[in-house]
């Protein structure tokens, strides 16, 4: 248990300072590629990947 | 093994002969426990003092028998003035053996007056004397007047014993009877004998204390693992598994916990330093700030920013939407787009607002703004589009982008994890006392927690 223990901490410790280093959240973002140039131009003609995804349940 | 010739002195009941030796016989009488050794058994001198006449008639010869004090009167023994036998009351033996040092005093004969120089005997064979609880007390002819009392003090006080450094805490006080004698002893062993057991525990050692009449008996032991045992004796196979809990058995958590917490504050220093090192170096600055508005009648809804630069290495991007809604509901979808690639990070948040009064009571529902952190942006030059849904007539949306944002939350995320399995091995530790404890004297509750 202890020397599990010790590569474990081991571990978390080190995605810690990872995650600190390199400013990693759990936040989902999508990365993506291929997004036109044109987006500036004509701000229509790009489609957020999450305008689809939401469904609005709140509200009274 | 009745001697039918032989009857006691004291309570004329017959007497037992019990071989002790190879060739030597004691006699016992079954009903006052009282015990005759002949002169030429008795391996110990007496060092008798005065002796005077008593109306007791020696079960060997029929004389009359003389009674005195031995080693300085420490104890009165009864002796055949004819032919030398002696007759111990119960108890008697025992005191013998503490006055003497010596365990087994059946053997050669030696001269009375003589200091002998025995060999210490252990014995060879086995007890069985299950437990008698205070529940079953046993008969009132064989339990000896100081332990007749089914109350066990030990059970409140909880006594401790301390040797060679060690703290023993009390597990157990208990009465068991001598049901079965196999082997040799260098004592008389017989059925129904009672002694009160005190066993004291600090795992893997263990001291048990046994109280008779005439002595108090101390006994030191140390767990073994079965293992051990199997390969000191060439067992062929392995051990049968464990059940339960032995008194003395070691937690093999516990013995791990003070590493284990040891280690868990190590790390859990490292991860704190490293935020307080990172938040001190880190940029938290504002790199985007920016309004955008929307109404119900926009056809096209999607704005996009100018572009500005995000700077330093690769880090987090805190961002805020700051808007008007009241009573409304607004999605935002965005994109982070890099200005000089085709990359982009899509995300997007919903913000709503509401509140009111019902039944004289005041609610509210969500907030006007929304703070989230986008993670592992490069630096670059960017511009941000925006694409709100809203049933308001008109949002303003503001848009803010911190870069470089210390997050005290990955530590403290980082502490949980830790923390977990150290918890995990608390509860199997307590849990391995609690089973250990379940039987004795003190079985924990569960308010009793644990002591590692």
């Amino acid at each position: 248990m202890s020397r599990f223990y010790s590569v474990y901490a081991a571990l978390v410790t080190f995605a810690c300072v990872w995650a600190l280093w390199t400013g990693w959240w759990t936040t989902p973002v999508e990365k993506l590629t291929g997004v036109p140039k044109s987006v500036r131009d004509n701000p229509g003609s790009y489609r957020s990947h999450y305008s689809s995804y939401h469904r609005y349940y709140g509200g009274k | 093994m009745t001697a039918a010739k032989l009857d006691c002195p004291k309570c004329s009941s017959p007497l037992e002969e019990h071989e002790m030796v190879a060739g030597v016989c004691v006699y016992a009488c079954p009903a006052c426990f009282g015990v005759m050794y002949d002169k030429e058994v008795l391996a110990v001198p007496l060092k008798l003092g005065k002796m005077s006449p008593t109306s007791w008639k020696c079960p060997r010869c029929k004389a009359a028998m003389e009674s005195g004090g031995a080693y300085d009167g420490s104890l009165v023994i009864d002796r055949c003035a004819a032919c030398g036998a002696v007759w111990f009351d119960a108890g008697e033996i025992q005191i013998l053996r503490k006055l003497t040092g010596v365990e087994n005093v059946a053997g050669r004969a030696v001269d009375p007056e003589e200091p002998a120089e025995p060999e210490p005997q252990a014995p060879k064979g086995a007890l069985a004397r299950p437990t008698k609880t205070d529940d079953e007390p046993a008969s009132p002819k064989l339990v000896p007047p100081e332990m007749s009392n089914a109350k066990n003090p030990d059970a409140a006080k909880a006594p401790t014993v301390t040797l060679d450094g060690r703290e023993y805490q009390h597990f157990q006080t208990s009465a068991p009877v001598t049901t079965a004698v196999y082997g040799e002893f260098p004592w008389i062993a017989q059925i129904g004998d009672v002694a009160r057991m005190r066993d004291f525990i600090d795992p893997p050692f263990m001291l048990s204390q046994e109280v008779t009449t005439a002595e108090s008996v101390w006994s030191a032991g140390e767990y073994v693992e079965p293992e051990e045992i199997w390969a000191a004796f060439a067992m062929p196979g392995s051990p049968p598994a464990k059940v339960g809990v032995a008194p003395a058995q070691p937690n093999p958590w516990s013995d791990q916990m003070g590493a284990l917490w040891l280690t868990f504050a190590a790390a859990s220093v490292i991860c704190f330093g490293a935020f307080a090192g990172f938040a001190a170096i880190a940029a938290n600055k504002t790199v985007y700030e920016g309004n955008f508005a929307v109404t119900a009648t926009d056809a096209e809804r999607s704005r996009v920013s100018e572009v500005f630069d995000i700077p330093g290495r690769t880090s987090n991007l805190e961002v805020t939407l700051a808007t008007n809604l009241d009573g409304h509901y607004s999605y935002v979808n965005m994109a982070l787009i890099d200005a000089d690639t085709d990359r982009a990070y899509d995300f997007g948040r919903e913000v709503s607002y509401y509140h009111g009064v019902e039944d004289g009571e005041s609610w509210s529902e969500g907030a006007s703004y929304e703070t989230f952190i986008v993670p592992s942006v490069p630096k670059g030059r960017y511009y941000v589009r925006v694409e709100p849904e809203t049933d308001a007539p008109q949002l303003n949306l503001r848009v803010v982008m911190r870069r470089d944002v210390p997050l005290l939350r990955i530590p403290l995320i980082a502490i949980l994890l830790l923390l977990l399995p150290a918890l995990w091995g608390g509860i199997r530790s307590s849990s391995f006392e609690n089973e250990r404890w379940m039987d004795s004297d003190h079985p924990r509750t569960s308010s009793d927690g644990d002591d590692d």
